[in-house]
């Protein structure tokens, strides 16, 4: 396993505008999300809900150091983990819509009964497209709908994270779930 | 978009959402001063922000999808269960494995995660448990083991043998193997094959990319079984795009299967021995002979092209592939193990005979009395010095042919053939060999290129009688066979030539073409001649022309009168007596001759007996005086003593090894009996009855499946020759097969009605056919009014019918008679139904052959 320290190094560059230091995070942070989900998936099956954000929170706690980092860097964390959640998804997405379409082999494999439905698929990549437009129009909003779509996060995490009232949040949200929905439309 | 517009649309639409709807348009219309364009905006965004997106958080469905995708690699590092993941070796079809510590047995062991997982699919899962522990229980060393079933995190994986190496898929990517190399990989995979056939496992995906070469080129074969449990996702997948692919992995898969595979039927072991054939296949000609570039094209060839076997390799080799390569599983090799034997035999074809090992053992006879395990340990490094060094030759002589256009020359070209093998043999550091029969190709020249190759020699010597303008000429020429060029070539006069002068005068020039030098003892012997009467020498030459046909009656008689036309012209001539014994000693049966055993056998002991007191070195007569003790004394001891002396004379006298490989078959000493049936084999590789007398002897071991395979072989190269089709039929009666053995016997007879009588009987007797049983018997009887039928003849159809007090009647005046088959009275399987009978002891006994 990577030294933890390493991750709360990185973490702290990162907080401080490191881009090469997200390069970094991003696959450890993966990782130890990708374990989790392993693991909690297991206990979901026999009958535990699955409680994600604290799961992401569990992953924090488990690969930064806290003694060394302050509340912001916790906030970049869930940004992180936010983001690698989106990926996630579109990558899957688009690998079921290409196989779909009858594309090549996909590298991933996919178990037999969906996750996604197909429309679902659809919805997911149209709205990843939108949310790229939308941050270049208002990049906060897309970060308002990462963390609280793809990380799961409350209207007051979501607050805490970005350092912004939870008035803010509201209207980011309502706004931007609003114009994500017509763009979307006008898509599918 | 500036940044006031669109602070503007978000003002106006957070305030016109706070209002009744049928209020809004009117507000949106003085808020935006009447922008049209500004109004429909925001009233977009009101009625979009009524739909359900984004209600749901997608987190959990993201770990979902983390929880089952894998990213190649992501493992490592982690720990899961009692194993450390340390490395990702590979990622496939079925999944990705990883190079792991296992904590508790603090051992590397290799983890493959399954693509697919089983979920609630627990009936799966068991399956696969009890295919890996039928795995795990195998202990072949050329499988890779299994040692469990895992299940950590969710995840399934297979823990299992850590093996360094890489896949001969990679090791084939710097091209083809050497022949050794590819025969001893093939034997090894045989091997696994083998061990999991014989415990029901069928492998189904033998690919090269299953199979795993160590760095000292040990075979391991991995995923015994899970193909059936592990859907590579290229099948999960049924589109047509996917048909035109040319990705690597699915082709590697779809490459190697079998023609029922490919057709979605059910498969047993032979589709293994299918697959098994494209890996060996491909080891030697370094290429998948259907692969194309798409799937459905390899699909196509599989199933209906024939493999291009038109590749530099010797015969048996091709044989064995295009056995393995039959479309239709019924011609193929049964099962793994018989694929295994073949590779075997040929493997051993292609060493330095044993018979070297035996040479060698003359130059460390003394060491013998000081301990038989020293010996054999020097034997085994004398071999291997004989292997390094350049100082000992190999030749083989081919038959010289006879294009004179007069076929009573035949005896002068065979008859100096042996007697240049006999000049050559005496030269220890030149191995010699001679095969009594040809290569032919398709033109029926000679193949030289493939004598050297089947005969693994350096040189070729052939030749060939010419008549040219009324004189006699001998044209030989030595060719190398590793570059095909010509070392020699020479024409010889014969009109006037004395044969003697004429051998020592090749003899001669070949030995310095090889670069050897005739060292003094070797020089007396090869001086030495049986006879100084060159009509004598003809007149032998031709007998032994006679004696080496077919053996039936007529070839046999004539031989007879030239060898006793040489005696008559030389008294003295020894070899010339050997000659003659060797005629009697075969001709106390139905085929071959009239004359009861005990004239023919007084015969050819006294004329034996007449060659050795002329000449006791002679190994001819040693042998005959052998096959007299073995046939008609059943003096075992002195057979074999004299066998072993004419082998120890002349290691490389073919006869001597297949009269000796007979009485260690009579003795049941079958493993000697094979080594030495193998020698003969080797020594006159193009010899039909060489041939027919290996496979008997793995019929006499009770190898029967063997044999089977072995006739079937011959067979498929050779109908014509009738012992071949008499052994495949008993080979069918021993395996119960009682109508395949009387449509062989039944066609046998229309060619040969002399041929297989007492058999044809027997399996009728078996067959429940009873009156066809006795019109057989009749028919011996009605023979019988003509020459003497050996009573045995009759006892084996009595046994098929199951008249055990009419068997051992005949029995007995056969052992009476002293005919020669009663010394094969325990190795005959065709009497075993009365093994169990006190008369049967009482028989074995009076034949020597029951234990003290």
């Amino acid at each position: 396993m990577s030294d933890p320290s390493d991750i709360t190094e990185l973490l702290i560059r990162w907080s401080s505008g490191d881009k090469n230091a997200l390069e970094k995070l991003m696959p450890l942070v993966e990782r130890e999300l990708h374990r989790l989900a392993h693991y909690y998936m297991r206990h979901e099956h026999i009958g535990h809900t699955l409680q994600t954000t604290a799961l992401i929170n569990e992953a924090f706690l488990r690969l930064v150091d806290q003694t060394r980092v302050q509340w912001q860097n916790r906030a970049h964390f869930f940004g992180i983990a936010a983001q690698i959640m989106r990926r996630v998804l579109l990558n899957y997405a688009r690998d079921r819509h290409r196989q779909k379409r009858g594309g090549h082999a996909v590298q991933v494999s996919l178990s037999d009964v969906a996750i996604i439905s197909d429309d679902k698929s659809a919805e997911l990549i149209a709205l990843d497209e939108a949310l790229e437009r939308l941050a270049e129009i208002d990049l906060r909003k897309t970060r308002v709908v990462e963390l609280r779509f793809y990380g799961g996060l409350s209207v007051e995490e979501t607050a805490e994270v970005l350092g912004v009232s939870t008035i803010t949040v509201n209207r980011d949200w309502k706004m931007a779930k609003a114009w994500l929905s017509r763009e979307i439309r006008n898509v599918l | 978009m500036s940044s006031d517009q669109w602070q503007r649309i978000e003002d106006l639409f957070h305030a016109a959402s706070q209002l009744q709807p049928s209020d809004q348009l009117d507000y949106l219309k003085r808020e935006s001063g009447d922008d049209p364009s500004l109004v429909a905006e925001v009233q977009s965004l009101i009625e979009a922000s009524n739909d359900a997106l984004l209600e749901t958080p997608a987190v959990s469905l993201g770990f979902k999808v983390l929880s089952n995708i894998s990213k190649p690699g992501a493992l490592v590092g982690r720990t899961i269960g009692h194993f450390n993941v340390t490395k990702l070796l590979g990622a496939g079809g079925m999944g990705e494995v990883y190079l792991a510590t296992d904590q508790k047995l603090e051992r590397q062991v290799a983890l493959k995660f399954l693509n697919r997982g089983f979920g609630n699919d627990e009936w799966l899962r068991s399956q696969l448990i009890l295919e890996a522990r039928a795995v795990a229980q195998l202990e072949n060393q050329n499988i890779c083991s299994i040692h469990g079933l895992e299940n950590e995190d969710g995840q399934d994986f297979i823990a299992m043998q850590y093996v360094e190496g890489e896949t001969l898929q990679s090791r084939l990517t710097l091209g083809p193997l050497s022949i050794d190399l590819a025969l001893d990989f093939a034997e090894q995979i045989a091997s696994a094959l083998s061990a999991a056939h014989e415990h029901g496992i069928v492998h189904r995906d033998v690919k090269t990319q299953n199979i795993i070469v160590t760095p000292d080129d040990q075979i391991k074969v991995l995923d015994f079984g899970l193909a059936k449990f592990v859907k590579p996702i290229e099948q999960t997948q049924n589109t047509t795009e996917l048909d035109q692919t040319s990705a690597p992995g699915i082709l590697g898969t779809v490459a190697y299967m079998s023609p029922e595979q490919a057709e979605g039927e059910e498969l047993d072991a032979r589709s293994d021995i299918f697959s098994f054939g494209i890996v060996f296949y491909e080891m030697l000609a370094g290429e998948n002979p259907f692969l194309c570039d798409n799937k459905s094209k390899t699909l196509e060839a599989i199933k209906n092209d024939a493999p291009d076997l038109e590749l530099d390799l010797p015969r048996q080799l091709l044989n064995i592939l295009k056995r393995c390569l039959e479309k239709n599983r019924n011609l193929r090799f049964n099962d793994a193990r018989t694929l295994k034997s073949e590779i075997k035999a040929f493997r051993r074809s292609r060493e330095p005979s044993p018979f070297f090992t035996w040479v060698q053992s003359r130059n460390f006879k003394y060491l013998a009395a000081a301990a038989a395990v020293l010996l054999v340990v020097i034997l085994a490094s004398s071999a291997f010095v004989y292997q390094k060094t350049s100082s000992v030759h190999s030749i083989a002589l081919l038959q010289i042919q006879n294009r004179s256009g007069d076929a009573n020359l035949d005896y002068l070209s065979q008859g100096l053939t042996r007697s240049l093998f006999d000049k050559f043999s005496y030269l220890t550091r030149l191995q010699v060999k001679a095969p009594s029969t040809m290569p032919f190709d398709n033109e029926q020249n000679v193949d030289l290129g493939r004598a050297g190759r089947d005969l693994s020699v350096e040189s070729v010597l052939s030749g060939e009688l010419l008549k040219h303008d009324q004189s006699l000429l001998l044209r030989l020429s030595l060719l190398d066979t590793s570059n095909g060029g010509t070392k020699w070539q020479e024409e010889f006069n014969l009109d006037a030539a004395n044969m003697f002068v004429l051998q020592d005068d090749i003899t001669r020039k070949v030995v310095s073409s090889l670069g050897l030098w005739i060292i003094g003892g070797e020089r007396k012997r090869l001086n030495k001649h049986q006879t100084d009467n060159d009509e004598a020498l003809r007149k032998y030459m031709q007998g032994r022309q006679f004696a080496g046909l077919k053996r039936s009656r007529e070839n046999l008689q004539k031989a007879i009168g030239y060898f006793e036309q040489a005696i008559e012209l030389d008294p003295s001539f020894a070899e010339a007596y050997s000659g003659l014994s060797d005629c009697y000693a075969v001709m106390n049966n139905v085929a071959n001759g009239p004359i009861a055993p005990s004239v023919a056998m007084a015969k050819a002991r006294w004329n034996a007996q007449q060659a050795l007191d002329l000449d006791d070195s002679l190994p001819e007569a040693h042998t005959s005086l052998g096959i007299v003790n073995l046939r008609f004394d059943w003096n075992w001891e002195k057979a074999e003593s004299e066998f072993k002396r004419a082998i120890e004379l002349k290691p490389v006298y073919a006869p001597a090894h297949f009269w000796y490989s007979n009485l260690l078959s009579a003795l049941g000493r079958n493993d000697e009996a094979i080594i030495e049936s193998t020698i003969s084999k080797d020594l006159d590789p193009y010899s039909l009855l060489a041939e027919q007398n290996y496979g008997r002897s793995l019929y006499y071991a009770r190898r029967t499946t063997e044999a089977q395979d072995y006739f079937a072989n011959l067979i498929s190269q050779n109908d014509q020759f009738l012992p071949f089709q008499h052994m495949m039929a008993l080979v069918q009666l021993q395996l119960g097969h009682y109508q395949s053995a009387i449509d062989i016997l039944e066609r046998m007879r229309r060619n040969d009605p002399l041929y297989g009588t007492a058999a044809l009987g027997y399996a009728y007797g078996r067959a429940g056919q009873p009156n066809k049983a006795q019109n057989i018997l009749r028919e011996l009887d009605d023979a019988s009014n003509r020459d003497p039928v050996p009573p045995h003849e009759k006892a084996i159809v009595y046994i098929g019918m199951g008249d055990k007090d009419q068997a051992f009647n005949y029995l007995n005046q056969s052992l009476e008679q002293r005919f020669a088959s009663m010394a094969f009275l325990n190795a005959d399987p065709l009497y075993d139904d009365l093994r169990s009978d006190v008369r049967f002891r009482e028989l074995e006994q009076r034949v020597g052959l029951s234990l003290p």
